[in-house]
């Protein structure tokens, strides 16, 4: 395996929320390295702190969050890290975000500015970020139109976002996300609100400019078919911690946590017709209190009474595999994962008669 | 686009009239018709019989009745030839009672009261009132016969409507005027016929001019199309109301001006407002110097504004000023939210929602007294100073009503998702509010400017009243009081479109600011 | 289900729709729909000549991208938008166009609806228990105040919700939460159909399965048939009994859903099935991406229908497309229509790479043709001309178009002003 660079090293990172008097831990020490040019997932429900999470990087953060204890360097084209998290000045963070971390976000419907033509919005983060001319900012948001699939873009430049369907709204906020070539994109849940088979074309889309601008993807999703379809490494979240963290190929042949083996499962594409669907019993916790044990125990069907009363720690299962579960541990009983997530790949094959 | 504009515009006028036709069925339906008389120093001195014919004829001027005097009938017969002199002489003399008059006076007086009765009139016949037993009567104490019959409501609707607009026209002067029709000049005879200045003359039209340039804004006018709103009783006896709003007020103001016959003199005379009136050169000796045919009735150029135009003068003023402050003002307020400008800024919105408005103007009032700032209007010695604390006094409150909009629609935006995107693309939060917030909420905003604007035309009444400025400000109360019918449906019907206008304007300004807002049909 | 007493319900409808041949109980029926917004020549058709039928006791899913007429064809059957041509059927009954208002009532009753977004559908400012009782009054479907309590709260018992969530308020409720109150809301009137409009697309995946899984549960528990409104195929297998796929408003196939994912014969389902991720990195990174290209039909000279073929599977398509999908179909081997890239294969891709675009790089930087120009040139009708020059001197097509426009509309103005000035002039000679 060649080696890495990294572009993004997170060190125990907590971040806090402040609502209405009382502290939220969205974050409670995540620790992840960000290779560049990768492409990795962050998978979890909503409220485990995955968009929390990019937006500490993107300093996006909400003004009632902050960043308890932690670090966060970044590791730009110079050599020497930048610690995010000393960045307290507006003025530095709009150099990073735009030009350094861009980001794209859930709903394309939303996400323009309605009533200032699509152009404009383009050339105005362009001129922002580099010195150019007028002209130069068009041709080159023309250039970039073209390239996210918009056809004729000289006609469309100065239509308004009403006058653009979803998709093309989504293309649209990815030409503006890498005008300015941005080291780190990250994309929010970029397709749940599109349909199946424009998502399809948007990750594709984003997939093909990543061969060509070289940028690293932060793919947030809770849809484990699209992870398989966009990511090299998937990081599980669960309860603001990274429960387990692999290549795709080892999440989704040999997961190791029982979340992990809970999302699968719960996969239509892989049920069988008038049987139950798997669901997940119980709700997460609430991150208001203190956990204490296992995160994910209660909901945990394999639940070992350590569980309940130590935080297991990251066990290693290769290099690039990890997975925060007591089940790894070698006084744990041997714990097969659930039937239903066996052999996916020949499942699948069948069902789609490939 | 002009399609729909058109359906928007008529639908608005049905509504005005709608309205206007409420009001009429209110206030000459409903209400007693002698309160007309209540401000009427005139109907007081009135006595006996006579007032009830003074009464018969202000309502008939006023529109409540028809009415027909018995000599008025014999005169029509006299004039038709149906009657000789003697007979009209012999006829029209009324004894005291009925059955005191002598025959022809009998016969033509069943004959009058025939004839109107089977046209649905009421024929009255007022007894002679005379002073104790004697035969002399009192004052006003004559006989009296006469027909009158009411107006309904609907037909008056229908002749205020109709009368709205009246169109000039030659044969419009009774009498004899000569050759009737237009001329067309470049040099206008009032500059001496030398200045070059076209205008339109007419012979024989109730306008002598009817098209001409002067040096009063907009330049060009004409009297062809008038507008006439109803005539007012007693707020300004027996004028139009659209006159009386749009009259200019104050001291004279001399021009050098050439009579028609050439007689030069400096003069506030306004030829231009040249009306006909009949035979008024003929009784009136001293208009023989400047006149040279009945068109002697001219309105004189003052150097004040008009009603409206002092009103719109300080609303406009007001409005501008309201807005150059509460923009950047509710700009700073939801930049800098929960901050202390913003509890600044909410303490002024609230101390300006819970007093009254005729506390703070008060206190303007006298504020703006100890810095030494005129506290009344004078028309005769006009300085901008005068402008100020009323304008004050209107732009303040509005501020704060505008600035609360302004802070609301902002931070509402500000949770938007282009929000969020704009400034994860690395936009400066300044950049975010100028580019993108301000003008997202600013959309709201903006359907409401010409309301505000146009509804500076319609003045404000506490605050004219505080400094006594002369404006359209009062015009609707003190024709309320007084029971001003005329007014009282010529003001509604103004303010009726006034707003009408606003919200059309507004919605085609709104299209304009938001370019999602089309106004071609869509499918769904 | 427990026996209960109940006042006598004026009941325009049958208690069984017709049987069909094949011995099923037809519940909803859709012949020839025709539904079209607007007038005149801006009408559009959002659902063209659609039939269908729904049985009881079974899941149809109508599936389709966003704005084919999917979401319609729901709001038409509970009669929110209006057919403008043909019928719906329920149990036999014409229940489209004119009906009586006891009709109106049963059918309100009989079948429900759940939406997507369950955060906008439910009233913000009432309890749950309102919301889930409001049907229940409008109908008085309960003897006594304890009778609907009782109903109340073995509903929310059924959907997985506690009898204290009734004095809550909908936004004290996580999205999953919200959507089994839309459901219980739906399912107290005990309906016979239920209009399901992405119920779970606004959903978390592990939140979905448990949606899923308790409509399984009423499906199974009380017969309640679904029409169930989606664009994820891969859902819409799992809980379809028969599905329709839907494109641009022509329901262009109908089938079992095994057979529809055995022999997809329309190119359109190919691609819907194509677009399905596939939760295998393998498979999914080297998957080849079909799109439909509607331009592939010849329409001109046959006018498609859709045809049953056999096997309880219509197809929408010209008679000649029809043979060729039979003769397919009858071979009885499965379709693929999913092709994964060989792992070698890399280069295959390259050719797919966008064209570089000609990009014109000369003015006009900015060409909006902003309204304000129009209106300017409205009230300035000279100037407006001239700018309105200058921009097509400058290649500023729109803001010249702009320009003109408002110029010429302000010189029309002025001039209808100046002629009815004229034409009065000559009324007052007259």
């Amino acid at each position: 395996m060649e080696q890495k660079k990294v572009i993004l090293s997170v060190r125990d990172l907590h971040v806090k929320f402040c609502v209405r008097g009382r502290i939220l831990s969205a974050i409670r020490g995540i620790s992840l390295d960000l290779y560049r040019g990768e492409s990795i997932a962050i998978v979890g429900e909503s409220g485990s702190g995955k968009s929390v999470f990019t937006k500490t990087f993107a300093g996006m953060l909400e003004t009632n969050g902050y960043i308890d204890q932690g670090q966060l360097l970044f590791y730009g084209v110079e050599g020497t890290p930048l610690d995010l998290t000393a960045l307290r000045r507006a003025r530095d963070w709009n150099q990073i975000r735009g030009g350094k971390i861009a980001t794209v976000f859930q709903d394309p419907m939303t996400s323009l500015d309605p009533i200032i033509p699509i152009g404009r919005q383009i050339t105005s983060v362009i001129l922002k970020h580099q010195a150019c001319t007028k002209a130069e900012a068009r041709a080159r948001a023309l250039e970039l139109m073209a390239k996210v699939g918009i056809p004729e873009p000289q006609a469309r430049f100065d239509d308004y976002p009403f006058q653009y369907s979803g998709g093309m709204r989504q293309r649209i906020v990815i030409a503006i996300a890498l005008s300015c070539q941005p080291q780190i994109l990250i994309c929010d849940e970029p397709t749940t609100a599109l349909d199946v088979t424009i998502q399809a074309q948007i990750l594709k889309l984003i997939k093909d400019l990543q061969k060509e601008f070289g940028y690293t993807i932060v793919f947030i999703t809770h849809d484990l078919g699209v992870v398989a379809n966009i990511a090299d490494r998937v990081a599980v979240l669960y309860a603001g911690q990274i429960v387990e963290l692999g290549t795709v190929e080892e999440i989704f042949y040999d997961p190791r946590h029982p979340y992990t083996w809970a999302l699968l499962s719960s996969l239509p594409q892989l049920a069988q017709r008038n049987t139950k669907l798997y669901a997940i019993t119980g709700t997460p916790p609430s991150l208001y209190n203190r956990i204490v044990g296992d995160a994910f125990a209660p909901r945990n069907p394999q639940c070992m009474q350590i569980d309940t009363l130590k935080e297991p720690p990251m066990f290693r299962v290769t290099d690039t595999h990890y997975a925060k579960t007591w089940l790894l541990d070698p006084r744990a009983p041997k714990t097969e994962k659930p039937e239903l997530i066996r052999n996916i790949h020949e499942k699948l094959l069948k069902a789609f008669h490939i | 686009m002009t399609k729909y504009l058109v359906s928007r515009i008529l639908r608005g006028l049905l509504s005005v009239l709608i309205v206007v036709g409420i009001v009429m069925m209110m206030i000459y339906a409903f209400l007693d018709r002698r309160t007309i008389f209540a401000e009427d120093p005139v109907y007081s001195k009135q006595k006996s019989n006579a007032k009830q014919v003074y009464m018969m004829q202000q309502w008939e001027r006023y529109g409540y009745l028809d009415y027909v005097p018995y000599a008025d009938y014999l005169a029509q017969l006299l004039s038709r030839g149906e009657i000789d002199g003697q007979t009209y002489d012999a006829a029209v003399k009324l004894d005291r009672t009925p059955a005191a008059d002598s025959g022809t006076t009998k016969n033509y007086v069943n004959q009058f009261a025939q004839e109107y009765e089977e046209k649905g009139y009421t024929v009255v016949r007022l007894k002679g009132d005379t002073q104790g037993n004697s035969q002399k009567y009192k004052e006003g104490g004559e006989p009296r016969l006469y027909a009158h019959r009411d107006i309904p409501v609907l037909t008056r609707l229908w002749r205020y409507i109709t009368g709205i607009i009246t169109v000039d026209n030659i044969h419009n002067a009774q009498g004899d005027v000569g050759k009737r029709g237009l001329t067309f000049t470049l040099y206008d005879p009032v500059y001496g016929g030398e200045k070059f200045s076209p205008a339109i003359l007419g012979n024989g039209t109730t306008h002598k001019y009817l098209l001409y340039f002067d040096n009063r804004f907009p330049y060009i006018h004409q009297n062809l199309v008038k507008v006439n709103l109803g005539l007012s009783y007693s707020v300004n006896k027996g004028v139009d109301v659209a006159q009386t709003m749009t009259a200019s007020q104050g001291s004279f103001v001399r021009r050098q001006v050439t009579y028609p016959t050439g007689v030069v003199e400096q003069t506030a005379d306004d030829l231009h407002t040249a009306t006909y009136s009949p035979g008024s050169l003929q009784s009136n000796p001293l208009k023989q110097k400047y006149f040279v045919d009945d068109y002697t009735n001219v309105s004189t150029a003052k150097t004040g504004l008009s009603r409206l135009g002092y009103s719109f003068t300080i609303g406009i003023l007001a409005v501008v000023l309201a807005y150059l402050l509460a923009i950047p003002l509710g700009i700073a307020m939801a930049r800098h939210k929960d901050k202390g400008l913003d509890k600044l800024g909410t303490v002024y919105i609230v101390f300006i929602t819970a007093v009254p408005s005729l506390a703070y103007i008060f206190l303007f009032q006298s504020i703006g007294g100890r810095l030494g700032l005129p506290t009344a209007f004078d028309m005769e010695n006009p300085s901008w100073l005068m402008y100020i604390l009323p304008v004050i006094s209107l732009a303040l409150p509005a501020t704060a009503n505008l600035m609360k909009w302004l802070r609301r629609y902002m931070i509402d935006q500000m949770n938007g998702d282009y929000v969020k995107f704009a400034r994860s693309g690395g936009l400066s939060e300044g950049e975010i509010f100028r580019k993108h917030v301000l003008r997202n909420a600013g959309i709201p905003l903006v359907h409401g400017i010409p309301a505000s604007i146009l509804g500076a035309l319609t003045g404000a009444i506490i605050t004219e009243r505080v400094y006594v400025v002369p404006g359209a400000g009062n015009l609707l109360t003190n024709a309320i009081n007084a029971y001003d019918n005329g007014v009282i449906v010529g003001v509604t019907l103004f303010y009726a479109l006034l707003t009408v206008t606003s919200v059309i304007v507004g919605d085609v300004l709104m299209s304009l600011a938001d370019p999602r807002i089309t106004f071609t049909p869509k499918g769904r | 289900m427990a026996k209960r007493k109940r006042r006598p319900q004026p009941t325009v409808l049958p208690e069984h729709g017709p049987v069909d041949e094949a011995g099923r109980e037809v519940l909803l029926s859709l012949r020839n729909v025709d539904i079209t917004f607007g007038k005149g020549d801006r009408a559009v058709r959002a659902v063209k000549n659609v039939s269908f039928d729904i049985y009881r006791g079974e899941t149809f899913s109508l599936v389709g991208e966003s704005g084919s007429g999917k979401t319609t064809i729901g709001r038409a059957v509970i009669g929110v938008t209006p057919c403008a041509a043909g019928q719906i059927l329920y149990k036999g009954v014409p229940i489209s166009g004119k009906t009586g208002k006891a009709l109106d009532r049963e059918i309100i009753r009989r079948i429900q609806m759940v939406f997507q977004d369950p955060a906008a559908s439910l009233n913000e400012r009432a309890t749950v228990d309102y919301i889930v009782s409001e049907g229940l009054y409008n109908f008085h479907l309960y003897d006594n105040e304890a009778d609907r309590h009782r109903k109340v709260e073995r509903i929310m018992e059924e959907v997985g919700l506690l009898p204290e969530h009734l004095t809550r308020y909908p936004h004290e409720f996580s999205g999953g939460q919200r959507q089994r109150i839309g459901l219980a809301r739906a399912m107290v009137m005990e309906p016979e159909l239920v209009i399901a409009d992405e119920p779970i697309s606004a959903l978390d995946v592990s939140i979905r399965a448990q949606v899923l899984n308790l409509l399984k549960k009423f499906q199974q528990e009380r017969g309640v048939t679904y029409l169930f409104i989606a664009h994820d195929l891969s859902i819409v297998r799992f809980i379809s009994d028969r599905i329709g796929v839907i494109y641009k408003g022509d329901l262009v196939e109908i089938a079992e859903a095994e057979e529809l994912f055995d022999y997809p014969l329309h190119p359109y389902t190919r691609s819907l099935i194509s677009a399905i991720p596939i939760p295998d990195p393998v498979l999914e990174k080297n998957k080849v991406l079909v799109t439909y290209d509607p331009s592939v039909h010849e329409y001109r000279q046959d006018k498609p229908e859709l045809v049953d073929i056999g096997h309880n599977h219509y197809v929408f398509g010209s008679p000649a497309e029809i043979e060729a999908y039979r003769a397919v179909r009858e071979q009885g081997v499965p379709l693929h229509c999913v092709t994964v890239r060989q792992r070698d294969a890399a280069g295959e891709e390259a050719a797919e790479q966008i064209a570089p675009a000609q990009v014109q790089t000369e003015p006009p930087v900015q060409d909006v043709g902003s309204r304000w120009y129009a209106v300017g040139s409205f009230l300035l009708p000279p100037v407006g001309l001239l700018a309105a020059g200058l921009f097509k001197r400058f290649r500023y097509r729109r803001s010249y178009q702009a320009c003109k426009k408002g110029a010429l509309a302000g010189l029309a103005a002025i001039g209808t002003v100046v002629g009815l000035f004229c034409l009065l002039l000559v009324l007052a000679v007259l």
